[in-house]
Protein backbone atom coordinates (compact mmCIF):
# COMPACT_ATOMS: atom_id res chain seq x y z
CA UNK A 1 0.00 0.00 0.00
CA UNK A 2 1.26 3.53 -1.05
CA UNK A 3 0.07 6.78 -0.38
CA UNK A 4 -0.23 9.28 -2.93
CA UNK A 5 -0.46 13.03 -2.70
CA UNK A 6 -0.43 13.95 -6.58
CA UNK A 7 -3.05 12.69 -8.67
CA UNK A 8 -3.27 10.36 -11.71
CA UNK A 9 -5.46 12.19 -13.81
CA UNK A 10 -5.45 15.70 -14.61
CA UNK A 11 -7.03 18.47 -11.86
CA UNK A 12 -11.00 19.57 -13.73
CA UNK A 13 -12.31 15.61 -13.59
CA UNK A 14 -15.37 15.50 -11.32
CA UNK A 15 -15.53 14.16 -8.09
CA UNK A 16 -17.58 11.49 -7.41
CA UNK A 17 -20.74 11.21 -8.10
CA UNK A 18 -23.41 12.71 -5.20
CA UNK A 19 -24.52 9.61 -3.16
CA UNK A 20 -27.38 10.60 -1.49
CA UNK A 21 -28.87 7.23 -0.48
CA UNK A 22 -25.58 6.22 0.98
CA UNK A 23 -25.40 2.83 -0.86
CA UNK A 24 -21.59 3.83 -1.71
CA UNK A 25 -20.80 5.83 2.15
CA UNK A 26 -18.38 3.01 3.56
CA UNK A 27 -16.74 2.49 0.86
CA UNK A 28 -15.53 5.99 0.34
CA UNK A 29 -15.38 6.68 4.07
CA UNK A 30 -13.06 3.59 4.03
CA UNK A 31 -10.77 5.34 1.37
CA UNK A 32 -10.35 8.10 3.34
CA UNK A 33 -8.95 6.12 6.18
CA UNK A 34 -6.48 4.49 3.61
CA UNK A 35 -8.74 1.14 3.76
CA UNK A 36 -10.13 -0.83 0.71
CA UNK A 37 -14.02 -1.58 2.34
CA UNK A 38 -16.14 -3.66 0.56
CA UNK A 39 -19.44 -5.32 0.45
CA UNK A 40 -19.99 -9.06 1.70
CA UNK A 41 -23.30 -10.47 1.97
CA UNK A 42 -24.07 -10.70 5.79
CA UNK A 43 -26.17 -14.07 5.16
CA UNK A 44 -24.03 -15.60 2.79
CA UNK A 45 -20.79 -13.79 3.25
CA UNK A 46 -20.22 -13.31 -0.55
CA UNK A 47 -18.19 -10.62 -1.62
CA UNK A 48 -19.69 -8.14 -3.94
CA UNK A 49 -18.44 -5.29 -6.10
CA UNK A 50 -19.59 -2.52 -7.12
CA UNK A 51 -22.56 -2.01 -4.03
CA UNK A 52 -25.89 -2.75 -4.45
CA UNK A 53 -29.21 -3.03 -2.57
CA UNK A 54 -29.23 -7.28 -3.28
CA UNK A 55 -26.87 -10.06 -2.91
CA UNK A 56 -26.19 -11.30 -6.29
CA UNK A 57 -25.49 -14.91 -4.63
CA UNK A 58 -28.54 -15.90 -1.93
CA UNK A 59 -30.56 -12.93 -3.01
CA UNK A 60 -30.61 -11.76 0.50
CA UNK A 61 -31.28 -7.87 1.27
CA UNK A 62 -28.57 -8.60 4.60
CA UNK A 63 -25.38 -6.37 2.97
CA UNK A 64 -21.58 -5.87 5.70
CA UNK A 65 -19.33 -3.81 4.52
CA UNK A 66 -15.54 -5.28 5.20
CA UNK A 67 -12.07 -3.81 4.73
CA UNK A 68 -9.99 -6.30 2.51
CA UNK A 69 -6.56 -6.31 1.36
CA UNK A 70 -5.37 -3.74 -0.73
CA UNK A 71 -4.05 -5.88 -3.24
CA UNK A 72 -4.85 -7.93 -6.73
CA UNK A 73 -4.32 -8.79 -9.83
CA UNK A 74 -4.83 -7.18 -13.15
CA UNK A 75 -7.78 -8.79 -14.50
CA UNK A 76 -7.94 -6.58 -17.80
CA UNK A 77 -6.93 -2.95 -19.04
CA UNK A 78 -7.69 0.01 -21.47
CA UNK A 79 -4.79 2.44 -22.90
CA UNK A 80 -6.97 5.65 -23.53
CA UNK A 81 -5.82 8.03 -26.20
CA UNK A 82 -8.85 9.75 -27.21
CA UNK A 83 -10.37 11.59 -23.75
CA UNK A 84 -14.22 12.64 -23.22
CA UNK A 85 -13.28 15.31 -21.15
CA UNK A 86 -11.22 17.97 -21.85
CA UNK A 87 -9.45 18.26 -18.84
CA UNK A 88 -7.87 14.81 -19.85
CA UNK A 89 -6.29 16.25 -23.08
CA UNK A 90 -3.57 17.30 -20.76
CA UNK A 91 -2.99 13.57 -19.77
CA UNK A 92 -2.85 11.06 -22.65
CA UNK A 93 -2.56 8.19 -23.01
CA UNK A 94 -3.68 6.96 -19.91
CA UNK A 95 -4.39 3.56 -18.38
CA UNK A 96 -7.83 2.26 -17.32
CA UNK A 97 -7.78 -1.08 -15.36
CA UNK A 98 -10.33 -4.04 -14.30
CA UNK A 99 -8.60 -5.33 -11.23
CA UNK A 100 -9.41 -8.78 -9.44
CA UNK A 101 -9.23 -9.09 -5.57
CA UNK A 102 -8.16 -12.82 -5.06
CA UNK A 103 -8.43 -12.26 -0.98
CA UNK A 104 -11.95 -11.22 -1.72
CA UNK A 105 -13.87 -14.05 -3.71
CA UNK A 106 -12.24 -12.07 -6.65
CA UNK A 107 -14.71 -9.29 -7.37
CA UNK A 108 -13.64 -6.80 -9.79
CA UNK A 109 -13.12 -2.73 -9.37
CA UNK A 110 -12.31 -0.39 -11.88
CA UNK A 111 -8.96 1.94 -11.24
CA UNK A 112 -6.61 3.95 -13.02
CA UNK A 113 -3.10 2.09 -13.14
CA UNK A 114 -0.23 4.48 -11.97
CA UNK A 115 3.39 4.91 -13.40
CA UNK A 116 4.12 5.09 -17.14
CA UNK A 117 1.04 4.72 -18.92
CA UNK A 118 2.65 3.74 -21.97
CA UNK A 119 5.22 0.95 -20.61
CA UNK A 120 4.03 -2.88 -21.12
CA UNK A 121 1.03 -4.07 -19.17
CA UNK A 122 0.78 -7.67 -18.77
CA UNK A 123 -2.73 -9.09 -17.45
CA UNK A 124 -2.32 -11.30 -14.28
CA UNK A 125 -0.09 -8.86 -13.06
CA UNK A 126 0.07 -8.30 -9.12
CA UNK A 127 -0.81 -4.98 -8.00
CA UNK A 128 -1.45 -2.84 -5.07
CA UNK A 129 -3.73 -0.24 -4.52
CA UNK A 130 -2.88 3.46 -4.00
CA UNK A 131 -4.83 5.73 -2.09
CA UNK A 132 -5.00 9.17 -4.14
CA UNK A 133 -6.17 11.75 -2.00
CA UNK A 134 -8.08 15.03 -3.17
CA UNK A 135 -8.50 18.16 -1.46
CA UNK A 136 -11.95 18.86 -2.56
CA UNK A 137 -13.18 22.60 -2.37
CA UNK A 138 -16.61 24.56 -3.06
CA UNK A 139 -19.18 22.07 -2.33
CA UNK A 140 -16.59 19.20 -2.85
CA UNK A 141 -16.02 17.15 0.32
CA UNK A 142 -12.31 15.57 0.25
CA UNK A 143 -12.35 12.15 -1.01
CA UNK A 144 -10.13 10.15 -1.87
CA UNK A 145 -9.68 7.35 -4.99
CA UNK A 146 -8.50 3.88 -5.16
CA UNK A 147 -5.53 3.30 -7.99
CA UNK A 148 -3.44 0.66 -8.87
CA UNK A 149 0.28 0.24 -9.05
CA UNK A 150 1.79 -2.97 -10.46
CA UNK A 151 4.22 -4.75 -7.59
CA UNK A 152 7.42 -4.67 -8.97
CA UNK A 153 8.95 -8.51 -9.52
CA UNK A 154 6.06 -9.63 -9.17
CA UNK B 1 -44.38 -22.53 -28.77
CA UNK B 2 -44.35 -18.88 -27.36
CA UNK B 3 -44.49 -15.88 -29.43
CA UNK B 4 -45.99 -14.76 -32.52
CA UNK B 5 -44.09 -16.57 -35.49
CA UNK B 6 -45.13 -14.97 -38.44
CA UNK B 7 -48.00 -12.99 -37.58
CA UNK B 8 -46.54 -9.78 -38.22
CA UNK B 9 -44.38 -8.24 -40.88
CA UNK B 10 -42.22 -5.46 -41.68
CA UNK B 11 -43.99 -3.90 -44.71
CA UNK B 12 -42.33 -0.24 -44.94
CA UNK B 13 -38.76 1.12 -44.65
CA UNK B 14 -37.36 4.39 -45.28
CA UNK B 15 -33.56 6.94 -44.24
CA UNK B 16 -32.99 9.82 -44.88
CA UNK B 17 -29.33 10.47 -46.46
CA UNK B 18 -26.54 9.46 -44.33
CA UNK B 19 -23.97 12.97 -43.82
CA UNK B 20 -22.23 14.63 -41.31
CA UNK B 21 -24.05 18.09 -42.21
CA UNK B 22 -27.79 17.29 -42.24
CA UNK B 23 -27.96 21.26 -41.93
CA UNK B 24 -31.92 19.92 -40.69
CA UNK B 25 -33.56 19.07 -37.49
CA UNK B 26 -34.58 15.77 -36.05
CA UNK B 27 -37.85 16.92 -36.83
CA UNK B 28 -37.37 17.35 -40.27
CA UNK B 29 -35.58 14.49 -40.97
CA UNK B 30 -37.99 12.20 -38.47
CA UNK B 31 -40.86 13.86 -40.63
CA UNK B 32 -39.10 12.40 -44.03
CA UNK B 33 -38.35 8.97 -42.93
CA UNK B 34 -41.40 8.03 -41.51
CA UNK B 35 -43.05 9.35 -44.67
CA UNK B 36 -40.73 7.61 -46.96
CA UNK B 37 -41.63 4.44 -45.25
CA UNK B 38 -45.44 5.18 -45.11
CA UNK B 39 -44.89 5.44 -49.13
CA UNK B 40 -42.94 2.39 -49.65
CA UNK B 41 -45.28 0.60 -48.23
CA UNK B 42 -47.77 2.20 -50.11
CA UNK B 43 -50.14 3.78 -46.81
CA UNK B 44 -51.51 6.94 -46.43
CA UNK B 45 -52.00 8.77 -43.45
CA UNK B 46 -55.13 7.45 -41.78
CA UNK B 47 -53.57 3.72 -42.33
CA UNK B 48 -51.37 4.20 -39.99
CA UNK B 49 -52.43 4.67 -36.51
CA UNK B 50 -49.21 3.60 -34.04
CA UNK B 51 -45.66 5.13 -33.30
CA UNK B 52 -42.52 4.10 -31.60
CA UNK B 53 -39.35 6.10 -31.27
CA UNK B 54 -36.38 6.29 -29.11
CA UNK B 55 -33.83 8.42 -28.34
CA UNK B 56 -31.32 9.93 -26.05
CA UNK B 57 -32.95 13.60 -25.20
CA UNK B 58 -31.46 13.70 -28.58
CA UNK B 59 -34.61 13.90 -31.10
CA UNK B 60 -38.02 14.88 -31.41
CA UNK B 61 -40.56 12.83 -29.91
CA UNK B 62 -43.88 10.91 -31.97
CA UNK B 63 -46.54 13.31 -31.85
CA UNK B 64 -44.77 15.64 -33.25
CA UNK B 65 -43.84 13.66 -36.05
CA UNK B 66 -47.34 12.08 -36.23
CA UNK B 67 -48.68 15.68 -36.07
CA UNK B 68 -46.70 16.37 -39.31
CA UNK B 69 -47.61 13.88 -41.72
CA UNK B 70 -51.60 14.27 -40.83
CA UNK B 71 -51.41 10.82 -38.64
CA UNK B 72 -54.02 10.81 -35.51
CA UNK B 73 -52.13 8.42 -33.18
CA UNK B 74 -54.15 5.30 -31.13
CA UNK B 75 -50.93 4.47 -29.81
CA UNK B 76 -47.43 5.89 -29.35
CA UNK B 77 -44.50 5.56 -26.86
CA UNK B 78 -41.03 7.55 -27.07
CA UNK B 79 -38.41 5.73 -24.98
CA UNK B 80 -34.74 6.45 -23.47
CA UNK B 81 -32.62 4.01 -25.79
CA UNK B 82 -29.31 3.39 -28.21
CA UNK B 83 -28.17 0.18 -29.77
CA UNK B 84 -30.53 -2.89 -29.73
CA UNK B 85 -33.83 -0.74 -29.39
CA UNK B 86 -34.87 -1.61 -33.31
CA UNK B 87 -35.32 -4.87 -32.25
CA UNK B 88 -36.94 -4.99 -29.01
CA UNK B 89 -39.80 -1.90 -30.52
CA UNK B 90 -39.94 -4.45 -33.56
CA UNK B 91 -41.47 -6.95 -30.82
CA UNK B 92 -43.48 -4.17 -28.55
CA UNK B 93 -44.86 -2.87 -31.83
CA UNK B 94 -46.15 -6.34 -32.48
CA UNK B 95 -47.46 -6.75 -28.86
CA UNK B 96 -49.72 -3.55 -29.41
CA UNK B 97 -51.08 -4.61 -32.27
CA UNK B 98 -52.06 -7.91 -30.66
CA UNK B 99 -53.77 -6.66 -27.90
CA UNK B 100 -55.95 -4.44 -30.02
CA UNK B 101 -54.45 -1.08 -29.03
CA UNK B 102 -53.59 -0.04 -32.67
CA UNK B 103 -53.07 -1.77 -36.36
CA UNK B 104 -49.89 -0.20 -37.96
CA UNK B 105 -46.96 1.09 -36.06
CA UNK B 106 -44.07 3.40 -37.46
CA UNK B 107 -40.50 3.07 -35.80
CA UNK B 108 -38.37 5.94 -36.37
CA UNK B 109 -35.00 7.03 -34.86
CA UNK B 110 -34.06 10.68 -35.47
CA UNK B 111 -30.27 12.02 -34.42
CA UNK B 112 -28.10 14.34 -35.50
CA UNK B 113 -25.09 12.29 -33.97
CA UNK B 114 -22.41 14.02 -35.63
CA UNK B 115 -23.36 17.45 -35.76
CA UNK B 116 -25.27 17.82 -32.68
CA UNK B 117 -24.99 14.71 -29.94
CA UNK B 118 -21.93 12.33 -30.37
CA UNK B 119 -22.89 9.26 -29.32
CA UNK B 120 -18.85 9.77 -27.27
CA UNK B 121 -19.97 12.27 -25.10
CA UNK B 122 -18.68 14.99 -27.06
CA UNK B 123 -20.67 17.44 -30.16
CA UNK B 124 -21.97 20.55 -29.74
CA UNK B 125 -25.19 19.16 -27.63
CA UNK B 126 -23.09 17.11 -25.88
CA UNK B 127 -24.67 15.62 -22.24
CA UNK B 128 -22.99 17.05 -18.57
CA UNK B 129 -19.90 14.74 -18.30
CA UNK B 130 -21.28 12.40 -15.37
CA UNK B 131 -19.41 10.09 -13.44
CA UNK B 132 -22.40 8.02 -13.56
CA UNK B 133 -23.39 4.63 -11.04
CA UNK B 134 -20.27 3.12 -11.85
CA UNK B 135 -18.11 5.86 -10.83
CA UNK B 136 -16.65 5.00 -14.37
CA UNK B 137 -16.11 8.48 -15.35
CA UNK B 138 -13.82 9.64 -12.44
CA UNK B 139 -10.95 7.59 -13.56
CA UNK B 140 -11.37 8.89 -17.01
CA UNK B 141 -13.84 5.77 -18.21
CA UNK B 142 -17.09 6.92 -19.59
CA UNK B 143 -17.51 6.82 -23.57
CA UNK B 144 -19.19 3.56 -25.22
CA UNK B 145 -15.19 2.63 -26.40
CA UNK B 146 -14.15 3.63 -22.55
CA UNK B 147 -16.71 1.05 -21.13
CA UNK B 148 -16.49 -1.81 -23.56
CA UNK B 149 -12.75 -2.04 -24.36
CA UNK B 150 -11.92 -4.01 -21.57
CA UNK B 151 -14.00 -6.89 -22.50
CA UNK B 152 -12.24 -7.06 -25.72
CA UNK B 153 -8.49 -7.00 -24.52
CA UNK B 154 -9.86 -9.86 -22.22
CA UNK B 155 -11.02 -11.81 -25.23
CA UNK B 156 -7.85 -11.35 -26.53
CA UNK B 157 -6.19 -12.43 -23.66
CA UNK B 158 -8.28 -15.51 -23.20
CA UNK B 159 -8.39 -16.83 -26.70
CA UNK B 160 -5.78 -15.08 -28.42
CA UNK B 161 -7.67 -13.41 -30.62
CA UNK B 162 -5.84 -10.60 -32.80
CA UNK B 163 -6.21 -6.84 -34.02
CA UNK B 164 -5.82 -8.43 -37.60
CA UNK B 165 -8.29 -11.24 -37.01
CA UNK B 166 -11.18 -8.33 -35.61
CA UNK B 167 -9.61 -5.86 -38.86
CA UNK B 168 -11.21 -8.24 -41.31
CA UNK B 169 -14.68 -7.27 -39.81
CA UNK B 170 -14.12 -3.49 -41.09
CA UNK B 171 -12.30 -4.91 -44.45
CA UNK B 172 -15.72 -7.03 -44.61
CA UNK B 173 -18.38 -4.24 -44.36
CA UNK B 174 -16.09 -1.51 -46.41
CA UNK B 175 -16.64 -4.37 -48.78
CA UNK B 176 -19.85 -4.53 -48.72
CA UNK B 177 -20.44 -0.35 -48.47
CA UNK B 178 -18.37 -0.05 -51.98
CA UNK B 179 -21.28 -1.26 -53.22
CA UNK B 180 -23.84 0.75 -51.89
CA UNK B 181 -24.48 4.48 -52.57
CA UNK B 182 -26.44 5.31 -49.65
CA UNK B 183 -22.66 4.36 -47.57
CA UNK B 184 -20.74 7.73 -46.10
CA UNK B 185 -17.51 5.45 -45.93
CA UNK B 186 -17.48 3.44 -49.57
CA UNK B 187 -13.78 3.71 -49.93
CA UNK B 188 -12.39 -0.36 -49.27
CA UNK B 189 -9.64 -0.61 -46.71
CA UNK B 190 -7.02 -3.17 -45.94
CA UNK B 191 -6.47 -5.35 -42.60
CA UNK B 192 -2.96 -3.02 -43.20
CA UNK B 193 -5.32 0.44 -43.11
CA UNK B 194 -6.81 -0.64 -40.20
CA UNK B 195 -3.79 -1.43 -38.13
CA UNK B 196 -2.48 1.62 -39.50
CA UNK B 197 -4.97 3.69 -37.89
CA UNK B 198 -4.49 5.76 -34.61
CA UNK B 199 -5.35 4.32 -31.02
CA UNK B 200 -8.64 5.44 -29.48
CA UNK B 201 -8.77 3.26 -26.85
CA UNK B 202 -6.45 0.12 -27.40
CA UNK B 203 -7.27 -2.32 -28.41
CA UNK B 204 -9.34 -0.49 -30.61
CA UNK B 205 -8.16 1.46 -33.77
CA UNK B 206 -9.70 4.17 -34.62
CA UNK B 207 -11.13 2.36 -37.86
CA UNK B 208 -12.18 -0.30 -35.37
CA UNK B 209 -14.89 2.24 -34.31
CA UNK B 210 -18.18 3.39 -36.59
CA UNK B 211 -18.76 6.34 -38.14
CA UNK B 212 -21.02 8.95 -36.37
CA UNK B 213 -23.58 10.73 -38.64
CA UNK B 214 -26.75 12.69 -39.42
CA UNK B 215 -30.20 10.80 -40.20
CA UNK B 216 -33.51 9.37 -39.23
CA UNK B 217 -34.38 5.80 -40.49
CA UNK B 218 -38.01 3.96 -40.11
CA UNK B 219 -39.55 0.95 -40.21
CA UNK B 220 -43.16 -0.05 -40.58
CA UNK B 221 -44.94 -3.31 -38.78
CA UNK B 222 -48.29 -4.39 -39.13
CA UNK B 223 -50.18 -7.79 -38.82
CA UNK B 224 -50.02 -10.62 -41.77
CA UNK B 225 -53.62 -9.81 -42.72
CA UNK B 226 -52.83 -6.06 -43.53
CA UNK B 227 -49.95 -7.24 -45.27
CA UNK B 228 -50.96 -9.05 -47.92
CA UNK B 229 -52.62 -5.42 -49.38
CA UNK B 230 -49.48 -3.49 -49.35
CA UNK B 231 -46.83 -2.75 -51.64
CA UNK B 232 -43.67 -4.58 -50.63
CA UNK B 233 -43.33 -7.95 -50.01
CA UNK B 234 -43.55 -8.68 -46.38
CA UNK B 235 -39.99 -8.88 -44.22
CA UNK B 236 -42.02 -11.85 -42.02
CA UNK B 237 -40.72 -11.77 -38.05
CA UNK B 238 -40.23 -15.41 -37.11
CA UNK B 239 -38.84 -14.12 -33.81
CA UNK B 240 -37.40 -11.15 -31.43
CA UNK B 241 -36.02 -10.43 -28.37
CA UNK B 242 -35.76 -7.32 -26.96
CA UNK B 243 -33.06 -5.45 -24.37
CA UNK B 244 -32.35 -8.96 -22.53
CA UNK B 245 -29.68 -8.21 -20.10
CA UNK B 246 -26.89 -10.23 -17.86
CA UNK B 247 -27.52 -9.45 -14.43
CA UNK B 248 -26.32 -6.43 -12.68
CA UNK B 249 -26.19 -4.59 -16.27
CA UNK B 250 -24.30 -1.53 -14.69
CA UNK B 251 -21.77 -4.24 -13.25
CA UNK B 252 -21.37 -5.89 -16.52
CA UNK B 253 -17.96 -6.75 -15.49
CA UNK B 254 -18.39 -8.25 -12.16
CA UNK B 255 -18.69 -11.43 -12.84
CA UNK B 256 -17.80 -14.84 -15.17
CA UNK B 257 -15.86 -14.37 -18.55
CA UNK B 258 -16.57 -10.52 -19.27
CA UNK B 259 -16.68 -11.29 -22.99
CA UNK B 260 -19.46 -13.13 -22.71
CA UNK B 261 -22.39 -10.59 -23.81
CA UNK B 262 -26.40 -10.19 -23.26
CA UNK B 263 -26.98 -12.25 -26.61
CA UNK B 264 -25.61 -15.54 -24.29
CA UNK B 265 -29.24 -14.97 -23.28
CA UNK B 266 -31.23 -13.75 -26.02
CA UNK B 267 -30.02 -16.67 -27.97
CA UNK B 268 -32.73 -19.00 -26.37
CA UNK B 269 -35.66 -16.82 -26.70
CA UNK B 270 -35.09 -15.65 -29.84
CA UNK B 271 -34.78 -19.09 -31.75
CA UNK B 272 -37.38 -20.80 -29.57
CA UNK B 273 -39.47 -18.76 -31.07
CA UNK B 274 -38.74 -18.48 -34.42
CA UNK B 275 -38.55 -22.77 -34.34
CA UNK B 276 -34.95 -22.57 -36.16
CA UNK B 277 -31.46 -22.53 -35.90
CA UNK B 278 -28.07 -20.82 -36.79
CA UNK B 279 -27.83 -23.43 -39.90
CA UNK B 280 -30.75 -21.69 -41.23
CA UNK B 281 -29.61 -18.06 -41.31
CA UNK B 282 -28.20 -16.32 -44.74
CA UNK B 283 -27.66 -13.21 -43.32
CA UNK B 284 -26.45 -11.43 -40.27
CA UNK B 285 -26.59 -8.06 -39.43
CA UNK B 286 -24.70 -8.02 -35.84
CA UNK B 287 -24.38 -4.42 -34.48
CA UNK B 288 -20.80 -3.09 -35.14
CA UNK B 289 -20.56 -0.24 -32.83
CA UNK B 290 -16.80 -1.58 -33.04
CA UNK B 291 -15.20 -4.43 -34.83
CA UNK B 292 -15.38 -6.39 -31.80
CA UNK B 293 -18.57 -5.59 -31.03
CA UNK B 294 -19.80 -7.83 -34.41
CA UNK B 295 -17.57 -10.16 -32.73
CA UNK B 296 -18.45 -11.28 -29.46
CA UNK B 297 -22.26 -11.03 -30.44
CA UNK B 298 -21.72 -13.72 -33.11
CA UNK B 299 -20.01 -15.91 -31.11
CA UNK B 300 -22.97 -15.39 -28.00
CA UNK B 301 -25.27 -16.42 -30.21
CA UNK B 302 -23.99 -19.61 -31.64
CA UNK B 303 -22.51 -18.55 -34.89
CA UNK B 304 -19.28 -19.94 -33.77
CA UNK B 305 -17.81 -21.31 -30.36
CA UNK B 306 -17.30 -18.61 -27.45
CA UNK B 307 -13.54 -17.93 -27.95
CA UNK B 308 -13.62 -18.84 -32.05
CA UNK B 309 -15.02 -15.32 -33.26
CA UNK B 310 -11.47 -13.79 -34.43
CA UNK B 311 -11.22 -17.27 -36.45
CA UNK B 312 -15.16 -16.53 -37.89
CA UNK B 313 -15.01 -12.93 -38.78
CA UNK B 314 -11.89 -13.73 -40.20
CA UNK B 315 -12.45 -16.30 -42.38
CA UNK B 316 -14.50 -14.93 -45.46
CA UNK B 317 -17.73 -16.32 -44.05
CA UNK B 318 -19.16 -12.29 -43.37
CA UNK B 319 -17.98 -11.07 -46.77
CA UNK B 320 -20.49 -10.58 -49.54
CA UNK B 321 -19.57 -14.57 -51.52
CA UNK B 322 -19.05 -15.80 -47.94
CA UNK B 323 -21.24 -18.26 -46.22
CA UNK B 324 -23.58 -15.82 -44.10
CA UNK B 325 -22.52 -12.29 -44.80
CA UNK B 326 -22.66 -9.67 -42.39
CA UNK B 327 -23.83 -6.47 -42.33
CA UNK B 328 -24.12 -6.06 -46.12
CA UNK B 329 -24.68 -2.71 -46.09
CA UNK B 330 -21.70 -1.61 -44.66
CA UNK B 331 -23.31 -1.30 -41.26
CA UNK B 332 -22.92 1.45 -38.80
CA UNK B 333 -18.15 1.02 -39.75
CA UNK B 334 -19.06 2.31 -42.92
CA UNK B 335 -22.54 2.87 -44.25
CA UNK B 336 -23.86 5.38 -41.05
CA UNK B 337 -24.61 5.30 -37.67
CA UNK B 338 -28.21 5.21 -36.99
CA UNK B 339 -28.24 3.47 -33.64
CA UNK B 340 -29.42 -0.50 -35.30
CA UNK B 341 -32.18 0.23 -37.58
CA UNK B 342 -30.14 0.71 -40.83
CA UNK B 343 -28.87 -3.01 -39.88
CA UNK B 344 -32.76 -3.77 -39.72
CA UNK B 345 -33.97 -2.02 -43.16
CA UNK B 346 -30.75 -3.82 -45.08
CA UNK B 347 -32.22 -7.10 -44.43
CA UNK B 348 -35.66 -6.28 -45.03
CA UNK B 349 -33.84 -5.08 -48.49
CA UNK B 350 -32.02 -8.60 -48.57
CA UNK B 351 -35.17 -10.55 -48.62
CA UNK B 352 -37.57 -8.82 -50.70
CA UNK B 353 -34.42 -8.94 -53.09
CA UNK B 354 -34.42 -5.97 -54.07
CA UNK B 355 -31.02 -4.41 -52.44
CA UNK B 356 -30.24 -0.62 -53.82
CA UNK B 357 -26.73 -1.53 -55.31
CA UNK B 358 -25.53 -0.48 -58.56
CA UNK B 359 -27.14 -2.89 -60.54
CA UNK B 360 -29.25 -0.89 -63.62
CA UNK B 361 -32.22 -3.12 -62.51
CA UNK B 362 -32.31 -3.54 -58.65
CA UNK B 363 -35.14 -2.22 -58.65
CA UNK B 364 -36.95 -4.97 -60.54
CA UNK B 365 -35.19 -7.68 -58.06
CA UNK B 366 -32.53 -7.68 -61.18
CA UNK B 367 -29.06 -8.52 -59.56
CA UNK B 368 -25.36 -9.40 -61.45
CA UNK B 369 -24.55 -11.47 -57.85
CA UNK B 370 -20.70 -9.54 -59.10
CA UNK B 371 -19.27 -7.92 -55.68
CA UNK B 372 -16.64 -6.37 -57.29
CA UNK B 373 -16.29 -2.90 -56.32
CA UNK B 374 -19.08 -0.55 -57.72
CA UNK B 375 -21.36 -3.33 -58.60
CA UNK B 376 -23.77 -5.56 -56.53
CA UNK B 377 -24.70 -6.44 -53.11
CA UNK B 378 -27.55 -8.45 -52.69
CA UNK B 379 -27.12 -12.09 -51.46
CA UNK B 380 -28.75 -14.86 -53.52
CA UNK B 381 -31.73 -16.26 -52.66
CA UNK B 382 -31.58 -14.53 -48.99
CA UNK B 383 -34.47 -16.62 -47.28
CA UNK B 384 -33.60 -15.67 -43.56
CA UNK B 385 -31.72 -12.90 -42.28
CA UNK B 386 -31.38 -12.43 -38.20
CA UNK B 387 -30.15 -8.84 -36.27
CA UNK B 388 -27.77 -9.09 -33.18
CA UNK B 389 -28.69 -5.64 -31.76
CA UNK B 390 -26.13 -4.51 -29.09
CA UNK B 391 -26.81 -1.56 -26.40
CA UNK B 392 -23.48 -2.85 -24.17
CA UNK B 393 -22.22 -5.59 -23.35
CA UNK B 394 -25.03 -6.29 -20.67
CA UNK B 395 -28.13 -5.72 -23.15
CA UNK B 396 -29.03 -6.91 -26.30
CA UNK B 397 -31.48 -7.25 -28.52
CA UNK B 398 -32.35 -10.07 -31.48
CA UNK B 399 -34.66 -10.20 -34.56
CA UNK B 400 -35.44 -13.27 -37.08
CA UNK B 401 -36.89 -12.51 -40.24
CA UNK B 402 -37.95 -14.34 -43.55
CA UNK B 403 -39.20 -13.48 -46.69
Amino acid sequence: MTDETSSYLPAGLPAPAANVDGLESPFWEGTRRHELVVQRCNDCETYQWGPEWICHHCRSFDLGWTEVPPRGVLYSWERVWYPVHPALQAKLPYMVVLVELPDAGNIRMVGNLVGDAEAEVEIGAAVEAVFEDHEGGGDVEPYTLVQWRVVEGS
Amino acid sequence: MAGLKDQYAIVGIGETEYSRDSGRTTRAMGVEAVRSAMRDAGLGPDEVDGMLSYHGNDSTASPTIATDLGIRLNFYMDCSGGGSSTEALIGIACGVIEAGMCKTVAIFRSMNGYTEARIGGTGRQAPAFRSGALQQGIYGMSSAAQSFAPSFMRHMYEYGTTSEQLAHVKVAHSKHASNNPKAFYKERVSVQDVLASRWIVKPLHLLDCCVETDNSTAIIVTSVERARDMAQSPAYIMGVAGRTSKPSVGYHWRSGPISRVAGHYARPIVFGTAGIGVDDIDVTGSYDAFSFTTMLQLEAYGFCAEGEGGDYVSSGIIELGGDRPNNTSGGHLCEAYTHGMNLVIENVRQLRGKIDDYCPNWQDGEHTYDYSEGGCRQVRDAEITMNLGWAMPATGSALIMRR
